[in-house]
This record gives structure tokens, C-alpha cells and sequence, in this order.
């Protein structure tokens, strides 16, 4: 009897392992495609890059659902019609957990709609391979965070000369210009940890800029900031974004912040309102 | 500075930023692989090297003639001063086997005595000044002169006089035996005239002194005055095999053991099942080692899981970010070889000391060999495998699911 149970766990083991060895192998198999795909599609986005049009920034019908533990399928952005001019600044307002992150990431290329379209430029998004969207982040989108999402490994600077290669554009005299445009040029040595909040949000204000994007996403920018800091913090976003020519669209739930832009939207209207740059 | 616009100059600079960061983990993982290859290459090494320094050992004998007994017990005894003496062969046997056709060089000796543990070997001052211990090798002296063959003189081997502090003019009374025993000692006084080089061989070990001197030594047995302990010996071309036909074969009286190195060699393969246990546990600890820094790079990773997530929206790919764990894995495995080089040196040094002290041969630990190499070629790919289902698994995750909506 003890024989049988011995021979039945051995069998159960080997099954186990060979499924392992099949998945490691498919993995590997899996990787090496996707690897020998992006390099053609760097090609490819070299010559797709964003130009400033007359409509920077068009989102149709766009709609992303996650399912409930029911069955059933929660919409959390369902946008008809969204435009942006280049250069403009938009603020979006709504209460935590309405979707307006997801709406970013959304544009962000970082997670895929259900349905729709974002174009950027005369990049349409959502018909971008993953490696053409890691690269038009690079490229054309900065996106400054909450939490500010700095590596902690690296200094203040190495945060911003990362973002740079990542666009294969290293310059380091530009990176501790951002520094000193910023105000923390002092601290390009510090890591995120011997920072300030005041000032990790600056570094990432800083990256976010380090490609010269065209497109500026900021997810409550000025959350983890005191009433003073948030003022200067996004008066530096609006008037670096200015200065660079990029578009800006921001979401909060900060009624303050939302106060200081001139065009705003609430999160609920944003469904149903087109041409919000009108 | 490494140029962060070449896709493998920022994976390596985001994979040292990475060790730096956690410090901790990596240091613990690259000691693990320290460890376990450093045992593992020791043991190999150590196991590898004493054969081949013990042949190399046997002083440039061919073979041993001695009392009938076992080859081994022999050429231990004979050669490398171990082991007890399993008899003796009368002077007419030496005198016989010196005449021999086919036979080179023939060299009788006699034990029997001690000086603090270290052994008195009777032999013919000749084995100085004609013997090559290995191929065109003849014993040097480092200071003074070979004994005289009938003066109560005495050679010092490099590691006694090293260990006994004996210089040249110093006076000695030998003690009975082969061990070492308080109140036995012999009334004979000898006086150090030559101290030899270093030959990393077991004669290091050993206090020479004329023949004659043991076999008359105060208070040895009348009979020993007319035998020698065994006759060691260089052969000419084929001469082995019809010595070992008339000795072995069809005489009864001697025992030859030759050749010396097959002697040995059959020693160690029955050793085997020894180097066995000892692979099995180099293995052992080679699989701890793996399943440690799977592990440590497993949890490291995930430590690192929001970095990656980061370096995603900032647009980097998922091969670069596979590069980095990779990159991580391969400093850390590349730390882990030059520590397991460290740890097979101390290991090798240790054990070098104590096969030294022990039987006076000298095991050479520096000398890396092409296998060498490719077993730590190996521990590198090894300790990147650990690290390679972590790359997987990052590889495959879902951007979206590491970076929480805040809203």
C-alpha cells in the first residue's frame, strides 16, 4: 500500500515537473519572439512619432470594463468624445476610485481599453504593439504620480538620466538644468530616500520633463503635498509645461487645485462632454 | 562612466543600482554562491591534486624493494616515511638486486629511529649526490654538507629543521622507534652537518644519516647491523617486469612494489567510494547554493517588483527590465565566483598545511586548469538561472497589476 502511494506521489511529481519544463520552455520560446518583434517595431515607431496637429490629443468611445465577482462587468471609464488642442491644460476633478487614473493609464498606453480609440498626435494608441507604446512613453508622454514613483536605488539624477535612455537621449547638462529649473539642483546626488516629499515630487516633475514630451499626464500631482507646497507645485507643472509647448491634463480630487486652471472638467460630465477645449 | 544610451550599459548601470540598493540580499546571495562553489572546486581540486602530488611524490623511484609484505605498506614506509616497517631484507638481498642488469640505482635504507617524531632514514650519502628526486632534479643543499658514510652525521630535511629549529653544528640524540616516546632515548650523539632545499616531497620530512649509523645504532638488535629496511630503486627500460617476475612471482623471500605510481593509483581507486561521499557533498552543497540564491534573487525581485513597474511607465521594455534582473543575477554570480576562488584558496591553503605536515607532500592549490575555468563558467550560469525564473515571472506579470490606482 505504502509502495502505491510512493509510486502515485513520484507520478504526481514528474507530471508537476514536466509541466514546469513546458512552461519554462514556452516562457523562453515567448520572450524570444516578443524580443525579436520589438526590434522591428523601434523601426517602425522612429518614423511614427507625435507631431503637434491641430487636435493633439482624440479619445472616441473609449471604454474599459473590470469584472465583478458576480459576473458582470464594471465600467470604469466610458468615454464618448474627448479632444485636446496642443498645449492646452485641462483638469479633470472627481472623487478616489471614479477611474480617472485608469483613464490616464488608459492614454498612457499602460493598460488596453475593452473598445475605442486614442489618438495622440498621429500616433493612434491603441493599435500600438506593447514595445511601439513603451516607446512612445519614452518619446512623447511624461506622467507625473502621486506617490511619485522614483527608483529608490537611484539619485535624484540618475532618476532623470534613466528616463532619458529610455529615449536613448542621455544628456546630462539638460538633466541638471531640469535640477536647477526645479529648485533642487543641490540635491542631484540624494536619493529619494534623503529627500524631502516637497522635493521627491519635484525630481519626478523633473523626469517627467526630461524627454521634452508632448503630452504631460500628472495623477494627483499634489496629493502627498501640504496646502503651500501643492500651490508652488502645480503653478511649476502648468508654467513648465507652458515654457516646453506640452499639453497638460491633470486629475485630482483637490477642489483647490482644480480652482487654479482656467479650463476643468468634472470626472461625471467627462462622458458626455465633447470638445472640452472649447 | 558607463554609457546609459547603450541598452546593455543602462541595464548593467540599473542592475548595480539594484545590487546597491539591496545590499543585503545580493551579498547574501553571492555569499552563498561563494560558499557552495568554493567547496565545491576545493574538494574537486584537493582530491585531483593529492593524487597527482603523490605520484609526483615518489621521489623518481621506479620502485621498492623490501620484506614480504604488502606493495602499499611499502612504498608509505619507504617512500613516504609513513606506516610501519613490514620487515627487513638482508645486505647480500641489496647487494644483489644492485647488481642486477636493468637496475639503475639502487639505495638501501634503514629506519627504525626518531627525533622528536620526525624519522632517522639510513641511506647511502650517493642518494645526494647521484639521485634525481625528479627529472633533472638533483637534492640542493641550503646550507653545509652531505653526511659522510661513516660519521655519525646528519642531513636535515627543509621542513624538520624548519620545525625543530635545527641549524648546522647542532647535536641530536635519536630517540628508538618510529614514534616518538620520552626515555627512549639513544645514547649516539649525531651532528647536523647539511640542511636540505625544499623539495615539496615526503623526504622534507626526514633526518638522513648514514646506513650505518642506524644499523649501528646503541641498543638496536645485533641482527639489524647485517639488513636494510628496503632498497629503493631506478629502473632501466623493461627491467620491472622480470624483477617482478623473479620477486614477486616465484621468490619468496622480498617483495618488489613496482611500478610506484600504478601502486598508488590502485590506492586511490579504491579510495573511490571516499571521493564519492565527497562529491555527493560538494553536489549537496552546490544544489543548497542554487536553491539559496534562487531563492535570495526570488525575494530580492519581488523587494524590486515596484522599481520595475516604474521603469515600465517611464518606458522601458520588458526585455530591459528582464536584462536588469539578469544583469542583477550575473553581478551577483560573478561576486559569488571570485569568492568561491577566495574560499578554494583558504581551503586549499589549510589543507595544503595540514597534507604538508602530515606526510611532507606538498599539494599545489594555484595551478588552474581548463576545467577549472569551465566549472566556474558553470557556477556563473548556474547562479543566473536562479535568477531566471524571477525574469520570467516579471517578464510575463501585467504592468497594470504593479501599479495600483491611487484614484
Amino acid at each position: 500500500m505504502l509502495n502505491f502511494i510512493g509510486i502515485c506521489r513520484a507520478i504526481s511529481l514528474c507530471h508537476k515537473i514536466y509541466h514546469k519544463v513546458i512552461f519554462l520552455s514556452i516562457s523562453i520560446r515567448g520572450i524570444l519572439i516578443q524580443i525579436r518583434e520589438q526590434s522591428k517595431d523601434e523601426d517602425v515607431i522612429k518614423s511614427t512619432a507625435i507631431d503637434n496637429t491641430k487636435s493633439f490629443l482624440e479619445i472616441k468611445d473609449l471604454r474599459k470594463s473590470y469584472p465583478l465577482g458576480t459576473g458582470n462587468s464594471h465600467f470604469v471609464v466610458d468615454v464618448k468624445n474627448f479632444t485636446l488642442d496642443p498645449g492646452s491644460q485641462l483638469a479633470i476633478h472627481g472623487p478616489s476610485g471614479a477611474g480617472k487614473s485608469t483613464f490616464l493609464n488608459l492614454i498612457a498606453g499602460i493598460i488596453k481599453p475593452d473598445t475605442g480609440s486614442i489618438r495622440i498626435g498621429n500616433l493612434e494608441m491603441t493599435t500600438l504593439s506593447e514595445p511601439e507604446r513603451d516607446l512612445a512613453r519614452a518619446q512623447d508622454i511624461g506622467y507625473v504620480f502621486q506617490s511619485f514613483h522614483l527608483l529608490q536605488g537611484c539619485s535624484a539624477l540618475d532618476n532623470l538620466l534613466v528616463a532619458m535612455a529610455m529615449n536613448g537621449k542621455v544628456d546630462r547638462k539638460r538633466a541638471r538644468e531640469l535640477l536647477s529649473l526645479v529648485g533642487i539642483k543641490e540635491k542631484e546626488n540624494s536619493l529619494p530616500s534623503e529627500l524631502s516629499i516637497g522635493q521627491q515630487q519635484r525630481v519626478c516633475l523633473a523626469r517627467a520633463l526630461s524627454n521634452n514630451p508632448k503630452l504631460m499626464l500628472a495623477d494627483e500631482p499634489t496629493g502627498n503635498l501640504d496646502s503651500a507646497n501643492a500651490s508652488r507645485s502645480i503653478e511649476l507643472l502648468r508654467s513648465l509645461c507652458e515654457q516646453n509647448n506640452c499639453t497638460l491634463l491633470v486629475v485630482s480630487h483637490d477642489e483647490k487645485i482644480i480652482n487654479r486652471f482656467e479650463k476643468s472638467v468634472d470626472w461625471k460630465e467627462i462622458s458626455d462632454v465633447n470638445n472640452l477645449n472649447d | 562612466m558607463i554609457n546609459l544610451n547603450s541598452r546593455i550599459g543602462l541595464i548593467f548601470f540599473l542592475a548595480i543600482k539594484g545590487f546597491r540598493q539591496h545590499m543585503f540580499g545580493s551579498v547574501v546571495g553571492a555569499f552563498s554562491i561563494a560558499l557552495a562553489g568554493g567547496l565545491f572546486l576545493s574538494t574537486l581540486k584537493i582530491q585531483e591534486q593529492s593524487q597527482t602530488s603523490f605520484n609526483n611524490a615518489s621521489g623518481g623511484f621506479d620502485g621498492v624493494l623490501g620484506a614480504r609484505g604488502s606493495k602499499l605498506q611499502l612504498i608509505l614506509n619507504a617512500l613516504f616515511h609513513m606506516d610501519s616497517s613490514p620487515g627487513n631484507l638482508s645486505w647480500e638481498q641489496y647487494e644483489l638486486i644492485k647488481k642486477t642488469p636493468g637496475v639503475k640505482e639502487a639505495y638501501p635504507i634503514a629506519v627504525g629511529d626518531n627525533y622528536f617524531g620526525y624519522r632517522l632514514v639510513g641511506t647511502d650519502p650517493e642518494l645526494f649526490y647521484k639521485h634525481e628526486w625528479k627529472k633533472g632534479r638533483k637534492y640542493n643543499l641550503n646550507k653545509g654538507r652531505i653526511f659522510s658514510a661513516t660519521a655519525k652525521e646528519a642531513l636535515v630535511g627543509s621542513f624538520v629543521a624548519k620545525k625543530l629549529g635545527l641549524k648546522i653544528g647542532d647535536r641530536f640524540q635519536p630517540y628508538h622507534g618510529l614514534n616518538f616516546k620520552e626515555g627512549t632515548q639513544h645514547k649516539d650523539v649525531y651532528v647536523v652537518v647539511g640542511l636540505l632545499e625544499a623539495t615539496g616531497t615526503p623526504s622534507d620530512k626526514v633526518i638522513w644519516v648514514p646506513i650505518k649509523g642506524i644499523q649501528m645504532m646503541e641498543g638496536h638488535d645485533q641482527a639489524m647491523s647485517q639488513s636494510v629496511s628496503a632498497v629503493l630503486l631506478s629502473l632501466r627500460g623493461a627491467a620491472g617486469f622480470s624483477l617482478e617476475m623473479k620477486y614477486n612471482k616465484q621468490g619468496n623471500q622480498a617483495t618488489l612494489a613496482w611500478p610506484v605510481v600504478a601502486t598508488l593509483a590502485s590506492f586511490f581507486q579504491k579510495m573511490g567510494w571516499f571521493r564519492g561521499v565527497l562529491e555527493v557533498i560538494s553536489y549537496s552543497i552546490g544544489l543548497i547554493g542554487l536553491l539559496m540564491v534562487a531563492s535570495t534573487m526570488r525575494s530580492s525581485m519581488h523587494e524590486r517588483k515596484r522599481d520595475f513597474a516604474i521603469l515600465r511607465i517611464i518606458g522601458s521594455s520588458r526585455a530591459v527590465v528582464m536584462g536588469v534582473i539578469l544583469g542583477h543575477t550575473f553581478i551577483i554570480s560573478m561576486i559569488g565566483v571570485c569568492g568561491a576562488v577566495l574560499v578554494m584558496l583558504a581551503i586549499g591553503a589549510v589543507t595544503q598545511k595540514i597534507i604538508l605536515e602530515e606526510t611532507g607532500v606538498l599539494i599545489e592549490i594555484m595551478n588552474f586548469q581548463q576545467h577549472d575555468i569551465f566549472v566556474l563558467v558553470s557556477i556563473v550560469v548556474v547562479g543566473m538561472l536562479g535568477g531566471l525564473w524571477s525574469a520570467i515571472h516579471v517578464y510575463r506579470s501585467d504592468l497594470a497589476k504593479n501599479l495600483q490606482p491611487v484614484s
